[in-house]
């Protein structure tokens, strides 16, 4: 039992809102308000295998920085991105938000997802977790990296229009 | 169905759409091509040690690839040779023996039977059979560590069958400071509702990305995929490329050959961005010294070899290998493993690695829009009318190639495209 989990405490609601924000801003596909809560050396990373130990010496299914990530929303405002033609409606529910252990020196908070999406006639639902790393600037939060792993990550995937 | 009407669906400039619609031809497709000619299965730099292996279907078949401990390589059916279950259930990993789940039959890794529980209920006989083990897969072929297999104990020999695209594996190697490749940096894996013709015809249409893949461009340029690439101009200036009657990708080269088989070359010289890298460049140069550093320089020119009928590989930039599983006429699964390497600086691979994600991943900024599109022309094809699909670009404006029966042309012409139905003719009208 030498690695028998802890409890982890509860986020405060100042935190809890601010990741609650955070997923509203993707559920309204305000990606612009969602980018610009992004620090300046933003990783925002979904891994494609569970143990996957970073995003640098194997393929992810996201792995952006910032140059990545203005792109990748550049293009979600682009009329003929056709796998968003018709764009995708997404609802996100973030739930069991709550500290790392460390958070006071790494600013870690780590939460569940479930998300529901509904495109072309058909609903598909993804679940997961994030962890946010924030940041306090200009006297908010801001994210600094935020890891998706999403539960069938290891599967063979159909096609992912819109940020997690 | 007969030889006649499975003909009548090919023409020099055009294919039926019954090829990508009907569960009938699919089920052909199976039977005479994808068991008859080779497929590639693995890269042995996915299984370097005893006991390694890795599992996947071709032709909708269960099977194992696995190193024994002499070395060799081994390919046999996945399907325990008792009453049938699959005998392994992971992708890959290590195992000194595979042990079936149902009632306890043992296999080596390189397929042979064992032991057997409570064998005295079986005859002597019985346990004198030699073929109780797992299935050999009946001829496998091995290239500088490409492992093809062939479902069929006759047909085109392995050599002759590689031949044509022999070059793309060459040259890849030779940009390898110590000759080796490594495919074991993890995988993208995506389905789409469509028929897999969609997906190893793309590996060769240089005609789509302008239209299909307009929501990358900005300003008139592709965004950045690798690193410190600023990007190219899709046209010249103040041209939109719709509008003028010569793409940005005939520059490029596509060139058919037998068996099905294709390679596209780069449009120009700036896209091979890899050898620029200059801790690269210089492992590169004490490795071949100058002269022959110039000449692996000059024959870098090829971007996708694409193998008939399940397999692409990238040979630059974002140096992958593709593998397309057909599951039914109109679904199909795409595996795609990025390379790397042995021994070149970690910010080149990274750098693949990154442009691996941006352009294979399902949530990429082009496979998205490729997928989308063969799910739409799916949908298109079950029109009645009309009934043909067009493949007519730069037909008999070829030039004759090196190879026998190589046509080199214009890179957005159809030519990859029509070498690939000769072939499936060729096969699919052999009863
Ligand atoms: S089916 Fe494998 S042991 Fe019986
Ligand atoms: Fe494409």
């Amino acid at each position: 039992m030498e690695n028998a989990p802890k409890p982890r405490r509860l986020a405060p609601a100042e935190v809890q809102e601010f990741i609650l924000f955070e997923a509203q801003l993707l559920n309204e596909r305000a990606f612009e308000h969602w980018f610009a809560l992004m620090t300046e050396d933003i990783v925002y990373w979904m891994p494609a295998r569970e143990h996957q130990p970073n995003g640098r010496m194997e393929a992810s299914i996201i792995y952006d920085d910032r140059t990545l990530m203005r792109s990748r929303i550049d293009r979600l405002s682009h009329p003929k991105m056709w796998s968003q033609n018709p764009a995708a409606k997404m609802q996100r529910l973030v739930s069991n938000i709550t500290l790392d252990h460390d958070y006071e020196t790494n600013g870690m908070v780590h939460s569940a997802f479930a998300a529901f999406e509904f495109r072309n006639n058909e609903q598909r639902i993804f679940g997961g977790t994030y962890e946010h790393q924030l940041r306090r600037e200009e006297g908010g939060f801001k994210i600094a990296r935020k890891v998706v792993r999403l539960l069938n990550a290891e599967g063979v995937l159909w096609n992912l229009g819109i940020p997690f | 169905m007969d030889i006649a009407e499975i003909a009548s669906l090919v023409g020099d400039d055009r294919v039926h759409a019954r090829c990508y619609t009907d569960p009938a031809i699919f089920e052909l497709e199976m039977e005479r091509i994808f068991r008859r000619t080779w497929n590639f299965a693995c890269h042995e730099s996915q299984i370097p040690k005893s006991g390694d292996f890795v599992t996947m279907t071709i032709a909708r078949q269960p099977i194992i690839v696995a190193r024994a401990p002499s070395g060799e390589v081994a390919a046999m059916f996945n399907r325990c040779s008792h009453r049938g279950s699959i005998v392994c259930r992971e992708e890959s990993g290590n195992a000194p023996n595979f042990t079936c789940p149902f009632h306890g039959w043992v296999f080596r890794c390189n397929g042979e039977l064992a032991g057997i529980p409570y064998r005295e209920s079986y005859s002597p006989e019985f346990l004198a059979q030699t073929n109780l083990g797992l299935a050999p897969v009946p001829r496998l072929g091995r290239y500088r560590g490409f492992v093809f297999v062939s479902l069929s104990a006759e047909g085109v020999p392995f050599e002759s069958y590689l031949a044509p695209l022999k070059v793309g594996i060459d040259n890849l190697l030779d940009r390898a400071p110590e000759g080796e490749l490594i495919a074991d940096n993890g995988l993208h894996r995506y389905a789409y509702k469509g028929n897999w013709k969609h997906q190893i015809e793309n590996g060769i249409d240089e005609y789509h990305p302008p239209f299909s893949h307009a929501s990358t461009i900005k300003d008139g340029k592709q965004m950045a995929r690798a690193y410190g690439s600023e990007g190219f101009h899709y046209t010249n200036k103040n041209e939109k490329s719709e509008d003028v009657g010569r793409s940005h990708f005939d520059h490029a080269e596509i060139h058919g050959f037998p068996y099905g088989h294709s390679y596209l070359t780069v449009a120009d010289r700036s896209r091979v961005a890899d050898l620029k890298v200059p801790s690269y460049r210089e492992l590169l140069i004490k490795k071949h010294g100058e002269k022959r550093f110039a000449e692996v320089e000059e024959e870098t020119f090829i971007t996708n070899c694409v193998f008939y009928p399940n397999f692409i590989l990238r040979v630059n930039n974002n140096i992958h290998l593709r593998v397309v599983r057909p599951i039914a006429v109109d679904r199909s699964e795409v595996w795609v493993w990025p390379l790397r390497f042995k021994g070149a600086p970690d910010d080149m691979s990274e750098g693949i690695m990154r442009y691996a994600n941006v352009h294979t991943s399902v949530a990429s900024f082009v496979q998205t829009d490729d997928l989308e599109v063969f799910e739409r022309c799916q949908e298109g094809l079950n029109a009645q009318a009309p009934e043909w699909v067009w493949l007519a670009r730069g037909l008999k404006q070829e030039k004759p190639g090196k190879h026998p029966g190589e046509l080199v042309a214009q890179g957005t012409w159809e030519t990859g495209m029509r070498a690939q139905f000769r072939y499936w003719k060729e096969m699919m009208t052999q009863a």
